[in-house]
């Protein structure tokens, strides 16, 4: 089965690292699935230079 | 010809200006509490209509608008102006601009590879089975 892909944005990778960390500062659990997404290095698209990180 | 005490005389003359400039003194207080706190409702309206915009745009579908959602909020957080129950908004909203690839990364399972891009016209509702696994991934997974 092909492994599934699911692309984000840089914006939803900020949104789930502020989760994270603030579940972290408040000893909250963050959901597997928000983790993953904090995880994420966003890739600079072609002709996204300049867009913001 | 009437004649008053001494000491009503005294309180006559010193007494009157001292109880006017006290109940002036106390009105004063009064009306600067009375404005401090319209000051601090309208401040708190203001904060809170820049919560409702910034968790508008942290939910949009537009990546730079999200983007500026996201600022917004972290400033917000930042500024102390929110209530500890205030600021859960702001997670709410964070949460809500998840929910799509949340769904998407449960429905999968582990088997999952999430790519970030930085391509303003991603909508973050992109998915894409990979057709080539075993090539070299770009991201986490």
């Amino acid at each position: 089965m092909p492994k599934t892909r699911v692309v984000v944005t840089d914006a939803q990778v900020e949104a789930a690292r502020m989760i994270v960390d603030h579940d972290e500062a408040t000893g909250r659990k963050t959901s597997e699935a928000i983790r993953k997404i904090a995880a994420a290095v966003p890739q600079v698209a072609n002709g996204a230079a300049g867009q913001g990180k | 010809m009437t004649t008053l005490p001494t000491w009503a005389v005294w309180v006559l003359s010193f007494g009157s200006p001292i109880l006017t400039a006290a109940v002036a003194l106390v009105g004063q207080r009064i009306g600067r509490r009375g404005t401090q706190e319209l000051e601090s409702r309208s401040k708190r309206e203001e904060v809170m209509r820049s919560l409702r915009w910034a968790a508008e745009l942290a939910v949009s579908d537009d990546v730079r608008k999200a983007r500026l959602g996201n600022r917004e909020l972290s400033a917000l957080q930042n500024s102390k102006l929110l209530s500890p129950a205030e600021e859960d908004f702001i997670y709410a909203a964070l949460d809500a601009a998840l929910d799509v690839p949340v769904y998407a990364i449960e429905q999968a399972g582990g088997d999952v590879e999430v790519v970030a891009t930085t391509d303003v016209s991603a909508t973050g509702e992109v998915l894409l089975p990979s057709e080539d696994e075993g090539r070299p991934q770009e991201a986490n997974g």
